[in-house]
């Protein structure tokens, strides 16, 4: 009867701990540097349990198969900006049918037709492109490259929050709504009545800087710190703690600029990587270079083709995605 | 009302003279293309047609969106891999476009890869092409993306992770 006997373990999803540990053996065969020792801890680990063997074998086969398919594709450097521009474009062309039918529900007169009903909305940008919203209650918000906002408004609070990316938001304009306005991202909150303020959100931490007005930060422990004009703050597992000005001018995106001063090479390309298609990578030899100076955002292909005006290097191109910075030979 | 108008199902073609019309408007609400939401609606009813269970009698409308709206979606991400793929060939010399019956292939293994990483966040994605497709070691990666390589192991992981479970799980 069912239930009485176990399930044939083929049959049984195996749990996510069992497929979880098969691929990290799979990552450590492939990146080993003595792959005949990996071979036998691994067949140690699938001797140890037939789940184990099961979810080794069964990875073997998806990579065999994931193998085939991407060896059909040929052309990688072909392939990869189109698969991941397809994710993105997909995704701003639902947002864009959302953000119509939120802009039908909405109607003339705003949020105040919809008290009692609370909307929201998703913004998205994709890759080098940033996008200014008009907010129902007058405040502005600009989205830079690859960024995704929530915003919902309700009676109490005009809440952002911040999935991915970075943002500025000016509420400047719309000091008159009683509402305070919050803004959320994995590592905190910003309140504002008025203010203009960039936040941006990296992989372990935000950075938070206010151009104008004054911001209530507020860690995930829930302890507040108040925060000024032309300050930088960080938001991270930690708290809440004051910075220093790094070599990139925070908000000069807003203005369509990147602005750097005293800059390494590596990190430049890293910031200029956001803003364009491809892999762009750079030569140990010429990392450490610096560079300072203020670039157009609009055309990143234009902008790394110049840098050889400014620095001993060469921009070696394999195709319009794969981009390296080497020392000039 | 009673229970015998809960037991009955609509025949096909009631089902097609009925909401035929209001079907190729709602998708035309949807697509730019009126020929293109045509086709849709078409497809809509050819997706009924080979169900194995009957249409039931109540909402039948709301079966008939949610599998259009199924098929806009894979509309949408056709034509935005197949724009990608279209602008990323003309980018190539002349001696290296594929031929037509290669075009189509890879066209359809591009599809299928799309599908497959569908869902997974854009961070995550994209260490996993690099990776796979790109051939990236994690450290090369992890300086692509300004993260450590243990994250990129961890986003790599991740997809595994999910295409594995669309791969194995699948009843």
């Amino acid at each position: 009867m069912i239930g009485d006997t176990p399930a044939p373990a083929a049959n049984t999803p195996l749990s996510d701990s069992v497929v979880r540990a098969a691929i990290h053996w799979q990552l450590r065969l492939e990146t080993a540097n003595d792959s005949q020792l990996v071979r036998r801890q691994i067949l140690a680990w699938c001797r140890r349990a037939p789940e184990n063997a099961l979810a080794w074998q069964q990875l073997g086969t998806l990579q065999q198969e994931l193998s085939a398919s991407l060896d059909a594709l040929g052309q990688p450097e072909l392939a990869l900006p189109v698969l991941q521009r397809a994710g993105t474009d997909l995704q701003r062309r639902r947002t864009l049918k959302l953000l119509a039918a939120t802009l039908m529900l909405a109607g003339p007169a705003g949020y105040t037709v919809h008290q009692h009903s609370p909307w929201r909305s998703d913004f998205t940008t994709g890759t080098g492109e940033r996008r200014t919203l008009e907010l129902a209650d007058g405040s502005r918000v600009m989205l830079n490259t690859n960024s995704a906002l929530d915003v919902a408004f309700d009676t109490d609070w005009r809440q952002l929050t911040l999935h991915q990316g970075e943002v500025m938001v000016d509420t400047l304009g719309a000091t008159s709504d009683p509402r305070p306005l919050r803004l959320s991202c994995d590592f905190g909150h910003c309140q504002t009545r008025g203010s203009r303020f960039v936040v941006r959100q990296h992989e372990h931490y935000a950075q938070v800087v206010v151009e104008q007005g004054r911001l209530q930060l507020l860690g995930m422990s829930g302890r507040g710190q108040e925060a000024g004009a032309g300050e930088s703050w960080r938001l991270d597992q930690h708290g809440v703690s004051r910075t220093g000005n790094g070599a990139l001018e925070p908000a000069a995106w807003t203005r369509g600029m990147l602005v750097v001063d005293d800059i390494r090479l590596a990190e430049f390309a890293a910031e200029l990587a956001r803003y364009r298609h491809g892999y762009l990578g750079v030569d140990q030899q010429v990392a450490n270079l610096r560079l300072s100076g203020v670039f157009q955002l609009d055309d990143p292909d234009a902008l790394l083709a110049d840098l050889p005006l400014v620095l001993p290097i060469e921009i070696r191109s394999r195709t319009r995605w794969w981009t390296n910075l080497t020392a000039r030979g | 009302m009673s229970a015998t108008t809960l037991d009955t199902h609509v025949p096909l073609d009631t089902l097609y003279h009925n909401h035929h019309g209001w079907l190729c408007q709602w998708l035309r609400g949807k697509l730019d293309c009126p020929q293109q939401a045509a086709d849709l609606a078409q497809d809509t009813f050819v997706r009924i047609l080979v169900r194995a269970e009957p249409v039931a009698n109540q909402a039948p409308r709301a079966l008939l969106r949610t599998i259009a709206r199924g098929l806009v979606i894979d509309h949408w991400r056709r034509s935005a891999l197949e724009r990608a793929y279209l602008e990323a060939l003309a980018q190539l010399p002349e001696a290296h476009q594929p031929s037509a019956e290669q075009h189509h292939e890879t066209l359809q293994t591009l599809e299928h890869i799309a599908a497959m990483l569908e869902g997974l966040k854009p961070r995550v994605r994209t260490a996993f092409l690099l990776y796979r497709l790109g051939g990236l070691t994690h450290g090369a990666i992890a300086e692509q993306l300004g993260v450590s390589s243990r994250t990129v192991e961890r986003h790599v992981a991740t997809a595994m992770l999910h295409c594995y479970r669309l791969r194995f799980d699948d009843r």
